[in-house]
């Protein structure tokens, strides 16, 4: 028999249990919300996979750690399937919906981003993009809510023209797919070629799925090109080492930012030995001088993804890690989740921000954070990525 | 239904859900033009999406590149759209089964490409972007709430004409071309043609909603319009039901909402929407469209209508030469199926053609009726060569046939399958059907009042609003022979009409063929069955692989020694 009492005391420590928890959520603060969307299917799933789970990862931790200033992370996280109409009704859902304050990651790719676009401007919410095309943030006045988390093109090609002047290279000729990725790279190298003095004695193109571009690169071979750039994100580029190899071109061959990845230089074979590429200094990490800025970061970013994934993650996700770090940091900095106080932070506290693909600085007229001295040139040689060129 | 989707968006938490059903709306449109071709006209086409992307792209760079209004863009692309249907359906809706399949396939890649290839119109694979929105006046489309209600007007405007479409004479003959090719033919049908409307009509859909999408979103990139979107629609349309009305709704409906809502499992999402379509797939054959289905009284049932029974033909005097069959040659190759075979049909007159089994006889009736053109000779109607004229003329001029196997359209009544015959008084045009002109309709009960007549001729009229594939062989033989009596025709050609049939039914066909007679038709038939060929006919044409050897009245053909030898074989003495 319970006597009155007894049932009093026990409802009460009931009582008690049960509003604790929510005692302790309301001193912890309103959490913030963050939207997040990326293409963990279908084709653009290869560099998507990486990124969600490095956001994953990141949320995870940022709140064991007691979240942003004691403001939760809710991940609101939606996939683009490669899709742009798909990607569009995520992002209507993350701002309608779910009402998060900011997004981070476009469907990581450049035409699904640009398909974002309207959508984030007419709501004002922020999107960090970690998409390739300059287009996504200039012009800035139209881009107002776009920020990035990768380098452009522009600065890319600049580099890797200053690469062909120190080498005193004067003649190249330019490959690339007819993808966004490798037009906007064709197009800037036609803008800066001039004024640095290089000499494009070929333009070529291929299809994303050709599978043989002899044609081209026989072409390319009757001409005074001392160096072939190849550009492109897709297995094309494999073909392209293969083909040069049989015709036996002994030129400088150069790969774009797009193919930083083991798995394709595996694929080539000895045709990849000694080929070089553009890159952020992210696959060299290890082998950056101790004084480097961002060699701390990178390392320590690849140890916690893989303590917590047993696998190694790559440049892509090093991408997302540094869009959301810098968006984490922002809310921090502005003190409040307001979407246009997030804006103003990205635009005013992103200063010589460390992150994993370089050293990021926003400003209101730049939305993109990285610069020339961002990219690197590294070889593959011996079944490993090396620093030529810092 | 009406009252639902004004409503919706009222009742709609947020913007996105309204965003959700808006693009139903684009998918309901796709989806319903394409189940017009795949349900009723029975043709895959596996290029939606190009079509799509056409109507998307062509008002979006209209737009873009030289600040076209919308409301000109929309209907340029669509009129663009169309015609690159009309070409590439005239090769292949002209030949039966997949063909279009397979050109679709092929013109949705090559759109595709286009969309990226062409970067100085398209922007290539980064997409269109800038796209200025729908406008009237100062006022322009900018949120969510405004359109949804566009897209659902022009939703509903396509489901209204397609609802017209499927309930006129037009619809029902879409779904005979799509039952049997070769039946809607021989009723004067233009099955081409038929085919050819629908696809056209239902590219142009597709490229409205594309418009409406181009213009909605103000960002378009060529990955929406690829093979695997249009693989999707038709998707769309297997789900909901193909060649039920609701079908594609319903289709369009799960298919735009289902993924959203599986949004918020995550990881499982994919799996997810997996395992519903497979569900769906297992457990409902007949799409979602099937639950909905009810047990309810054949179309037209419940309408009274008059029969009206068949005038008498105004056909010329009896003697007069209807057909001639002038020296007439079918080889295959090497085979000689039918060889320099001549003999006329008089009006009134009732002719039989008779012969061993592959003595050629219907492979005179697919030369006569069009389905085959003769290696040499000619024939000719009523003074007019036949030669060169397709199928559905032969039977405009006069000359309807029925099938040694029964081919009846198995989707429609005993009734519809009789208007079908009647499509040669009083043809439909396409587009007054749509639009539910009332003459059409009206044209249409009279087609119903005539079928009726017909089928009082063989006496199925209490039959008549059965489904036709119910019934018995024996009566299928009868509506076979009704069908081809509602085209008034001059001259019926009757493909065994007695084969399968048991006593009684045979002695119920002879007293048929009589009455064919009375009402002025002059009748040829095959036939294996000799107390039924030696009862009615007035003259006999005996064919021996492939060629004529006897012709005359029954007496003198039965009397003809070679007619004997070849049924009753060679006598041995009288040889030696």
């Amino acid at each position: 028999m319970i006597t009155r009492r007894q049932f009093q005391g026990g409802a009460l420590a009931g009582l008690t249990a049960a509003l604790l928890p929510r005692l302790e959520a309301r001193a912890a603060g309103e959490p913030y919300k963050i939207g997040s969307i990326f293409s963990y299917t279908g084709p653009a799933a290869f560099l998507g996979d990486r990124m969600k789970r490095s956001v994953e990862l990141y949320v995870e931790e940022a709140n064991k750690k007691g979240g942003i200033q004691g403001h939760p992370i809710e991940l609101f996280m939606y996939d683009a399937g490669s899709e742009s109409s798909k990607a569009v009704l995520a992002a209507k859902r993350l701002i309608e919906q779910d009402r998060v304050d900011v997004i981070v990651g476009d469907g990581n790719r450049s035409d699904i981003g640009l398909a974002l676009v309207p959508s984030v401007q007419r709501a004002q919410v922020p999107l960090m993009s970690v998409s390739g095309a300059t287009s996504l943030v200039e012009p800035v006045k139209d881009r107002a809510w776009v920020f990035k988390s990768t380098v452009n093109d522009v600065e890319v090609v600049a580099r890797l023209l200053d690469f062909f002047k120190k080498k005193g290279l004067k003649d190249v000729a330019m490959v690339n797919d007819t993808g966004a990725f490798g037009v906007s790279a064709r197009d800037q190298l036609k803008a800066q070629a001039p004024a640095a003095g290089i000499n494009v004695v070929a333009w070529e193109e291929f299809q994303p799925a050709d599978n043989d571009l002899t044609t081209q690169l026989t072409r390319i071979r009757s001409t005074s090109a001392q160096a072939i750039i190849c550009w492109t994100v897709t297995p094309a580029g494999v073909v392209f080492l293969k083909n040069a190899r049989q015709l036996g071109l002994k030129q400088m061959l150069v790969h774009g930012f797009g193919f930083v990845a083991d798995r394709y230089m595996t694929l080539a074979g000895d045709a990849s030995e000694g080929l070089m590429l553009t890159s952020l200094k992210f696959p060299v990490a290890e082998q950056l001088p101790d004084g480097d800025p961002i060699k701390g970061t990178i390392l320590d970013y690849k140890a916690r993804y893989r303590a917590k994934y047993s696998e190694e993650t790559d440049v892509y996700g090093g991408q997302a890690w540094d869009g959301i770090s810098m968006v984490a940091h922002a809310m921090a900095q502005a003190g409040s989740n307001t979407r246009d106080k997030i804006r103003g932070g990205l635009e005013t506290s992103i200063k010589e921000f460390k992150g994993v693909g370089g050293v990021f600085t926003f400003s209101p007229q730049r939305h993109w954070g990285l610069a020339k001295g961002d990219v690197t040139m590294i070889e593959w040689r011996q079944g490993k990525f090396r620093l030529v060129d810092l | 239904m009406l009252a639902v989707v004004a409503l919706v968006p009222w009742l709609a938490p947020n913007a996105y859900i309204v965003q959700v059903l808006a693009f139903t709306g684009l998918n309901v449109m796709v989806a319903v033009g394409l189940n017009l071709l795949m349900g009723y006209a029975g043709q895959v086409s596996l290029g939606h999406a190009g079509f799509y992307g056409l109507g998307a792209y062509v008002s979006a760079v209209l737009g873009v590149r030289f600040g076209l209004s919308p409301w000109l863009g929309m209907p340029i692309a669509a009129a663009a759209t169309g015609a690159l249907a009309f070409v590439v359906g005239i090769p292949t809706l002209a030949l039966k089964s997949y063909y279009l399949a397979m050109a679709t396939l092929g013109i949705g890649i090559v759109l595709h490409l286009a969309f990226v290839q062409l970067y100085g119109v398209t922007g290539g694979s980064s997409g269109l972007a800038g796209i200025p929105p729908f406008d009237i006046g100062p006022l322009r489309f900018t949120t969510d709430f405004a359109h949804y209600y566009l897209i659902w007007i022009f939703a509903g405007a396509a489901l209204w004409l397609a609802w017209n479409l499927v309930n006129s004479g037009v619809g029902r003959a879409l779904r005979a071309v799509g039952d049997s090719e070769v039946a809607a033919s021989a009723m004067g049908l233009d099955a081409a043609r038929a085919k050819r409307n629908v696809f056209v009509l239902s590219a142009v859909y597709a490229s409205v909603a594309g418009s409406l999408y181009a213009h909605y979103i103000t960002v378009i990139s060529p990955e929406i319009f690829s093979f695997l979107a249009s693989v999707i629609l038709v998707l769309m349309v297997a789900i909901g039901g193909i060649g039920q009305y609701w079908g594609p709704v319903l289709g369009a409906l799960l298919l735009t909402v289902l993924p959203e809502y599986l949004r918020k499992y995550g990881d499982y999402e994919v799996p997810l929407y997996g395992l519903a379509l497979i569900v769906v797939m297992l457990f409902l054959p007949r799409g979602l469209a099937g639950l909905l289905e009810r047990r309810r009284p054949a179309r037209g049932a419940s309408i009274s209508v008059e029969p009206v029974l068949p005038a008498r033909a105004a056909a010329p005097a009896d003697g007069a030469v209807l057909l001639e069959v002038r020296g007439v040659s079918k080889h295959f190759g090497g085979v000689r199926a039918v060889h320099a075979c001549s003999f006329d049909v008089r009006a009134g007159e009732i002719k039989a053609i008779i012969g061993p089994n592959g003595a050629g006889k219907t492979t005179l009736f697919n030369v006569i009726s069009g389905v085959y053109p003769p290696t040499t000779g000619e024939v000719a109607f009523r003074g007019r060569r036949l030669t060169g004229l397709a199928p559905h003329d032969v039977a405009r001029l006069g000359i309807y046939r029925t099938f040694q196997n029964v081919q009846l359209f198995g989707s429609l009544s005993v009734v519809e399958n009789v208007m079908i015959g009647g499509v040669r008084r009083h043809p439909d045009h396409f587009v007054g059907a749509m639009l539910g002109v009332r003459r059409q309709a009206v044209a249409d009960r009279e087609r119903l009042a005539r079928a009726l007549g017909c089928l009082r001729v063989v006496g199925l009229d209490a039959l008549a609003f059965a489904p036709a594939a119910s019934l018995p062989f024996g009566q299928q033989k009868l509506v076979e022979v009704a069908r081809a009596v509602a085209g008034e025709p001059e001259l019926l050609l009757l493909d065994e009409p007695a084969a399968g049939l048991n006593a009684t039914e045979k002695v119920g066909m002879m007293g048929l063929i009589a009455r064919l007679r009375a009402l002025g038709i002059a009748v040829l038939i095959i036939e294996h069955d000799m107390r039924l060929v030696m009862g009615v006919s007035d003259r006999v044409v005996v064919l021996n692989y492939g060629e004529k050897i006897a012709e005359g009245t029954p007496a003198e053909v039965q009397a003809d020694p070679a007619v004997v030898t070849v049924y009753l074989g060679e006598d041995v003495e009288s040889r030696a």
